[in-house]
């Protein structure tokens, strides 16, 4: 069974790993973003901390809602470096490639989970949403790790659909 | 020479921070661990329990989860307590419930046992029919014939069911010899 508290973990584990990452790619960020997430996982850490001292208080709903809202911000934060990529920086190949190793995969664990939790916990939480989620975050997934297991698949379609047209 | 500097200083900085988010991320798994571990039980009032019946005998004790009868036996003559001890569900919903054989005591091979020739337990619901028997006898006047565990029986919400007791000495028994019984009354959720 999920505690409502796996996902602040989750979000904690998402800065973590946005901090690492931020750090490989140091060119393209701020220097002090990585440090920025890794202060975020611990407010994280803290956040678990208090959650355990006053388990007996906070309800089973207060402990899903502050946890989701954490690991919100953390998804949001995923986005916001995939805009900065993309917008600011006109990295467009980097900001696809980030979408579709880092912010989709990410989306599609976080519905599965919040869904989960959601139907087994029977929280208020509108699933159809997170079912229309899911799916959209699997596929774009999907579709991701196939062009990156074969590059051409792109310019094959592309070639197909020149053909296509050109017959008609 | 400058590149190789660059390079070196980002290493160690991603090493920093990787061993920092080592740390976070198994500190908070830690944590996350801890409260799993962490159930919560909470007292509640029992909601199948023992009450007295109008021949539960004199000395004995019965309070809500437990219950000790005094009971007798006469030598030759059948003893009978037709509500010797009550089962009440005073919950809102039916529970399962049924007899369960503990202890006994004079022990195996012990010659007091001899004392005694049965001592039966009926199980009454109640619009009066019997649920069950639950019956100890004896044989070769050093061991007890035990009975297996009852299968379960559901009592319905807000009903109060009967345990009659039927207790029978042999001619021989000496006055005063004691048979101790534990019974347990398995109930489910």
């Amino acid at each position: 069974m999920i505690l409502p508290e796996f996902f602040a973990l989750l979000g904690i584990d998402v800065f973590l790993m946005l901090s690492l990452l931020t750090c490989l790619l140091e060119e393209r960020f701020p220097k002090a973003v990585p440090y920025i997430f890794q202060i975020a996982a611990l407010i994280g850490y803290g956040h678990l901390l208090v959650s355990r001292e006053f388990l007996g208080i906070f309800g089973e709903d207060m402990r899903f809602w502050y946890s989701f809202f954490y690991l919100l911000v953390a998804l949001g934060n995923i986005i916001a470096i995939n805009l900065y990529l993309a917008v600011e920086q006109k990295l467009w190949t980097l900001a696809k490639v980030w979408s579709g190793v880092v912010t989709f995969p990410i989306i599609v664990v976080s519905v599965f989970f919040v869904s989960n939790y959601s139907s087994l916990q029977g929280a208020a939480f509108p699933t159809l949403i997170l079912q229309l989620g899911l799916v959209i975050s699997a596929t774009v997934t999907g579709v991701s790790i196939g062009i990156f297991l074969s590059p051409d698949l792109l310019d094959k379609l592309r070639r197909r659909r020149k053909e296509v047209s050109k017959w008609k | 020479m400058e590149i190789r500097k660059i390079q070196f200083k980002k290493s160690i900085k991603f090493l920093t921070l990787l061993l920092t988010a080592m740390i976070i991320a198994t500190a908070s798994a830690s944590v996350y661990y801890s409260l799993t571990w962490q159930p919560k039980v909470t007292v509640t009032a029992i909601y199948v329990k023992f009450t007295s019946g109008s021949d539960t005998p004199a000395g004995s004790t019965v309070v809500d989860s437990w219950a000790r009868l005094l009971l007798k036996s006469y030598p030759n003559a059948t003893l009978t307590y037709e509500e010797g001890l009550n089962i009440s569900n005073a919950d809102t919903s039916d529970h399962l419930i049924r007899l369960r054989h503990v202890d006994i005591t004079p022990a195996e091979t012990n010659w007091d046992i001899g004392n005694f020739t049965r001592i039966k337990f009926y199980l009454i619901c109640q619009n009066g029919t019997q649920a069950t028997t639950f019956e100890y006898t004896t044989s070769g006047g050093n061991s007890w014939n035990e009975p297996s565990t009852t299968a379960y029986y559901l009592i319905p919400d807000g009903e109060e069911w009967t345990l009659k007791v039927e207790t029978l000495s042999p001619a021989t028994a000496t006055a005063g010899k004691v048979a101790d019984i534990e019974i347990a009354l398995d109930i489910q959720e």
